[in-house]
């Protein structure tokens, strides 16, 4: 259960750090949406990051960047939880689809979002992290005393 | 380009096009896709077809009819999707180019778009509520150029002024010309350097030149024509820069420069005469500055290409001043521009 927190700390982060990168490149290359996906999602610390990977494989099928964005962000909603993917969701209509300055304010927007979302996870960590760790320790112990 | 390679140029063209709009597109007779240039969609109307002087109007069904009455009808959602789609959901990619009227195709195709201007400062920055698409198909014709070439660019590189009236072929007869000096047309290969701010000569796509520009040609494109002129001379050392419709200030200044590192220019301008096109004073600089050694006159749009006239600069200063021969012009029924021309260098 512990590992299970630090992991969605850990997604949050990587999904940050994700939005960071399509921020930038759309600010100073604005390449293809097909090109920005399939070049962030062959970078070696996205390689885990299932929804980009869905969405590329999507994309390169053929499917238009809102539907493969939201195949690929609903595929992993379990795994990314429901708050992240509420933040994530809404980028596949407007990412390529809205003028450049709107689609940036749209990622900086959802930035913050999962900034608060990091916020709340690492705070959970701190507080349940502990916790869970001690009472596996204890369990583990009970389990030994039950045995001798 | 024969009727089977003009038709698969139409449905790559609409290809583009969203699914439910492309399909009846594709459904139209071939002879049909091959003699249209132009597919236009407007809000609230429905979609029609430009064949040299005929419009037809498209049904669902792919039928087309001369009278819009009871055609399928465009509505405005269907625009406003055609205009993503178009940018392959990369809007911002294109995103200069909405601000000039246009958004550049695969293929080499363009689609003009017509809406409500986003003014900053009184600069366009964007174009919102797309009214109307006309996509227009793009047709390489090779050999459009080789009059030029045979008469001019086997004997000589020189500065070339090539005029006309919009849809005369100006852009076409560039492009050929491009890819036969840079592809050793002449028997020798021309270091040229296209500067494409429109993207209708080379039509980059996605990094790609969708038209053969020869195997010796630097394509800038997007820059806009003074800043590519300028870039072009500082870096690609060519020997010739081609350029579309000349005409503003900052781009005069440009190639001037350029005549000064022994650049040569061909470019295009808008004018129905050469008389006309001499009496905007930045063109008539240029050629007062020795810019174009030739003058070329297209004919009108129905016969895209066709070269009604090949001018000789030095007679026509000649001619104005009195002292030469009558030019060997091809069109007798001008001989008069009343322009007063300044001999190359003494302008200053």
């Amino acid at each position: 259960m512990a590992s299970n927190l630090s992991r969605r700390v850990r997604r949050i982060e990587n999904s940050i750090s994700l939005l960071g990168m399509l921020y930038d490149r759309l600010r100073y290359l604005q390449p293809p949406m097909l090109g920005l996906i399939a070049a962030l999602a062959g970078l070696e610390q996205f390689a885990g990051t299932v929804y980009l990977q869905r969405c590329r494989g999507a994309m390169s099928e053929g499917q238009p960047f809102p539907a493969a964005w939201r195949q690929g962000v609903e595929a992993d909603r379990d795994a990314v939880g429901a708050g992240h993917a509420q933040v994530l969701l809404p980028l596949g209509e407007v990412l390529g689809s809205v003028d450049l300055e709107s689609q940036l304010t749209a990622l900086r927007h959802a930035v913050s979002m999962l900034e608060s979302e990091l916020e709340q996870a690492r705070e959970h960590r701190e507080k349940y992290g502990r916790l869970y760790r001690s009472m596996g320790v204890l369990c583990g112990l009970a389990v030994a005393i039950v045995f001798i | 380009m024969d009727v089977q390679t003009s038709a698969n140029r139409f449905d790559q063209a609409v290809y583009t096009l969203p699914k439910h709009i492309r399909e009846p597109l594709l459904g139209v007779a071939g002879s049909v896709k091959a003699s249209a240039f132009e597919v236009r969609l407007r809000v609230d109307k429905p979609i029609s077809i430009t064949c040299g002087g005929q419009t037809w109007f498209l049904d669902r069904d792919a039928q087309l009819h001369n009278l819009p009455r009871h055609c399928w009808v465009l509505s405005p959602q269907d625009i406003s999707q055609a205009v993503v789609e178009m940018c392959a959901y990369s809007i911002h990619s294109h995103q200069q180019e909405m601000t000039s009227g246009y958004i550049s195709l695969r293929g080499g195709h363009r689609a003009g778009i017509c809406g409500t201007a986003v003014l900053e400062r009184g600069r366009i920055t964007g174009v919102r509520d797309v009214t109307s698409i006309n996509l227009r198909i793009a047709r390489e014709i090779r050999g459009v150029a080789n009059v030029l070439i045979d008469e001019i660019y086997r004997k000589e590189l020189c500065g070339l002024l090539i005029t006309g009236v919009p849809s005369s072929g100006k852009t076409t007869i560039l492009r050929d010309l491009a890819r036969q000096l840079a592809g050793g047309v002449t028997g020798r290969y021309i270091r040229i350097a296209v500067v494409d701010e429109r993207g209708e000569l080379g039509a980059v796509y996605q990094g790609v030149p969708q038209n053969d520009l020869g195997d010796t040609c630097d394509i800038l494109s997007g820059y806009p024509k003074g800043e590519g002129i300028l870039s072009a001379v500082r870096t690609l050392s060519p020997q010739v820069i081609l350029c579309d419709e000349i005409g503003a200030g900052a781009e005069v200044e440009s190639i001037l420069d350029g005549l000064n590192c022994g650049v040569k220019i061909i470019a295009t301008a808008h004018g129905s005469s050469i008389a006309e096109v001499l009496r905007r004073p930045q063109i008539r600089r240029l050629v007062e500055q020795g810019a174009f050694e030739k003058i070329v006159r297209l004919g009108d749009a129905e016969e895209p290409g066709k070269i009604l006239e090949i001018a000789n600069v030095g007679e026509l200063e000649d001619e104005a001043a009195g002292t030469g021969p009558a030019r060997p012009l091809l069109d007798p029924d001008r001989n008069e521009h009343g322009i007063e021309f300044v001999k190359a260098g003494a302008a200053d």
